[in-house]
């Protein structure tokens, strides 16, 4: 009787088709190959030579996630102290349920016929950002290198920390000539002045500065933001407001608590120390005229923090999915992933590989959106090794496999096997 | 081998539907003069159903499996499929509140236990270099079988370790049902591990303890155009390896 109900839906089996195709297409990418390849080797090298440098990073790794694990017990309560916090430093402060009203809240504060310069910001791809921005007539400018490129190219990010970890010197040439008028070498030196120079007066001419945040604490309302280019800098320093997003499992307890996660993260991320990490907790403000206090000194005049739920809220309830939350998104589990380095970010939504999978089915694109992810892990386990937030994304992936089934959203030849597996007690069919 | 202990091995249907691993593990058993009650040829563990999403409607059939398996009267199981051995030992009991009354081994275990006893004595081949696989099932995913198998092949061959080994030695791309998914992604993924873990020049043979892993890594290494490289699963090169007791 219960069989009947593992049919799949219609879609089901178009989706998976499409999605394969683009799969095996990535395959035979030869690009993408290369490009991967000296990515990998070069972050090991990276992160091995960091992990090497600060070896006590993996005992702290621990005491970062027991931090998490707190934080995750009550997302709630932390929310509501870093917005008491923020809101005391005389930062504007709202809650997002999820993207929509993250989009309502944006707009409402950005308004119309404004200039953003934009830092990297995952979270804000839940968003749709850069359309809805410009659908509201404003005008978006990425910053960070690898963002800008892709938004070039009118592509999506391939990788949570290099973007256009898919894209060829040749390429990015190719289109920086299209927007300079003039023929640009493929050499990665000219080709990242240029895109300085083109940049360099967007800052200065934007409105708002957007960005998101690695960490932001509790106690004080300080969010972090790491970086290498300098672009996260200008962008929430130069523009008269800056407004964030943040995801509420970016929350930590306290200023010294973010500093373990940050070096947690810089160390996993493969970097003996990042050029640059921000810490803002309010606009910008001088009290050297008689003391009387003004906000907008020289940076922002106004800070808005968006704290966005979108599905993480429900998550932290699952004995399972919640761990997910604790994810830093350092990238390294998809560098060392056997799957991932084959297709880059073709394996995902908006958050890619394996830890991708939970959180597009449970925060940005849905179950069905993550369907065809969930069948490309091999579930090997190694991400578990290499997490500094001790993941076991395979784990997540088994159990989201159930959540499938019973919506009918298994690929139809995995289904079949099970079924036959039922039916006749061996996955394979019989040679009589 | 004490007389009340009654051996069950445990084929499974990956290793039972390869003619070539099959005789493998069979040719072993008979080489060894092992007694056993064959199993599992065709009679699949459940794991596909745990796999694919299927585990509420697992439960009733990893019940069937076990009465039958529990009917047999055995004391002791070994399965040659590192998913077959971790669900029975783990998945059985844990997920679906049953203990099989019966020891289960993995063969990787059996064999370093019939090596030790001299049971089983392997050729000298010392001049051959093997680069020996870790399948995630009986590693990290399982509890860390790295030393039993390489005990076992230090006896005959050289072992040849990867770039990457034991907890974070590099998948195969076989598992997890990606062969069925989405093969050509699975045998890239063997491809890659096998150019990727740097194998020596002269290093021309890969062996493994998984069906999955051997099926997996001999059609990604038959795509690798510049280099013949044979792939096998343990039983199998221990059956070609032993010597006649
Ligand atoms: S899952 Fe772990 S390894 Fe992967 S990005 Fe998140 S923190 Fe890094």
């Amino acid at each position: 009787m219960t069989r009947n109900t593992s049919r799949n839906t219609p879609d089901t089996s178009k989706d998976f088709n499409v999605y394969k195709r683009n799969i095996y297409k990535a395959l035979k990418d030869k690009f993408l190959k290369t490009a991967l390849q000296r990515a990998v080797a070069s972050f090991r090298q990276a992160r091995d030579k960091a992990l090497a440098a600060f070896p006590e990073v993996v005992e702290k790794r621990e005491r970062f996630q027991e931090i998490k694990d707190r934080v995750i017990d009550d997302l709630e309560g932390y929310v509501a102290k870093a917005r008491e916090a923020l809101e005391k430093n005389h930062a504007h402060t709202y809650f997002a349920s999820d993207a929509d009203k993250a989009n309502e809240i944006l707009k409402e504060i950005i308004g119309t016929g404004k200039m953003i310069v934009k830092a990297k910001s995952i979270t804000s791809e839940e968003l749709e950002f850069n359309k809805v921005m410009a659908d509201y007539g404003n005008t978006v400018y990425e910053t960070d290198l690898g963002e800008f490129i892709v938004q070039l190219l009118g592509e999506r990010p391939m990788h949570i920390l290099a973007p256009a970890v898919h894209v060829p010197r040749e390429r990015v040439a190719k289109i920086f000539s299209e927007v300079a008028g003039r023929e640009l070498p493929a050499d990665p030196k000219k080709l990242a002045m240029f895109a300085r120079e083109f940049l360099r007066d967007k800052y200065f001419k934007a409105d708002v500065g957007f960005s998101g945040a690695n960490f932001i604490t509790a106690d004080t309302g300080t969010m972090f933001l790491v970086e290498n280019e300098g672009n996260i800098r200008f962008a929430t320093n130069a523009p008269e407001v800056h407004v964030a997003v943040i995801g509420v499992e970016k929350l930590m307890p306290t200023l010294s608590d973010a500093m373990l996660g940050l070096e947690v993260l810089m160390r996993y991320a493969g970097y003996l120390t990042t050029s640059y990490v921000s810490m803002i907790s309010g606009p910008a403000k001088t009290g050297d005229i008689e003391k009387v206090v003004v906000y907008g000194a020289h940076g922002p005049k106004e800070l808005h923090v968006i704290f966005l739920d979108n599905g993480r809220m429900k998550a932290a309830t699952d004995p399972v999915y919640r761990d997910m939350l604790r994810c830093l998104r350092c990238g390294a589990c998809m560098y060392e992933c056997a799957i991932y380095p084959l297709v880059s970010g073709h394996w995902g939504y908006r958050y890619m590989g394996g830890i991708g999978v939970p959180w597009t089915a449970l925060v940005s694109g849905g179950l069905q959106k993550a369907a065809p992810l969930a069948y490309s892990c091999a579930l090997c386990g190694r991400c578990k090794e290499i997490c500094p937030a001790g993941i076991d994304s395979a784990k997540l992936i088994e159990r989201l496999r159930d959540d499938m089934k019973k919506e009918g959203l298994v690929p139809e030849f995995i289904s079949q096997m099970a079924e036959m597996v039922l039916e006749t007690g061996t996955p394979y069919p019989k040679e009589e | 081998m004490p007389n009340h202990e009654k051996l069950g091995v445990f084929f499974g249907c990956t290793t039972a539907g390869a003619p070539h691993l099959l005789k493998g593990l069979e040719n072993f058993l008979s080489k060894a003069k092992i007694e056993c009650v064959p199993l599992g040829k065709d009679l699949c563990c459940g794991v596909p159903l745990t796999l694919a999403g299927y585990h509420d409607e697992a439960a009733e059939y990893v019940k069937k499996v076990a009465d039958k398996l529990i009917s047999t009267g055995i004391t002791k199981m070994v399965t040659s499929c590192p998913h077959c051995y971790m669900m029975f030992k783990n998945e059985y009991p844990e997920e679906f509140g049953i203990k099989l009354p019966f020891k289960i081994m993995h063969f990787v275990e059996f064999a370093d236990e019939l090596l030790k006893s001299g049971r089983i004595k392997l050729k000298n081949r010392k001049d051959v270099q093997i680069l020996y696989h870790d399948p995630c099932g009986i590693g990290r995913r399982g509890p860390g079988l790295y030393d039993e198998p390489r005990r076992v092949l230090e006896a005959c061959v050289q072992v040849i370790e990867a770039d990457r080994n034991r907890v974070l030695g590099t998948c195969c791309g076989g598992g997890g049902l990606l062969r069925a998914s989405l093969p050509k992604l699975a045998v890239a993924a063997a491809k890659r591990k096998i150019t990727d873990d740097i194998m020596p020049k002269e290093v021309d043979t890969i062996v493994t303890s998984c069906p999955f892993c051997t099926l997996n890594l001999s059609d990604g290494a038959a795509e690798i155009e510049d280099k013949e490289l044979n792939v096998f699963d343990l039983p199998q090169f221990l059956a070609e390896n032993m010597e006649a007791s």
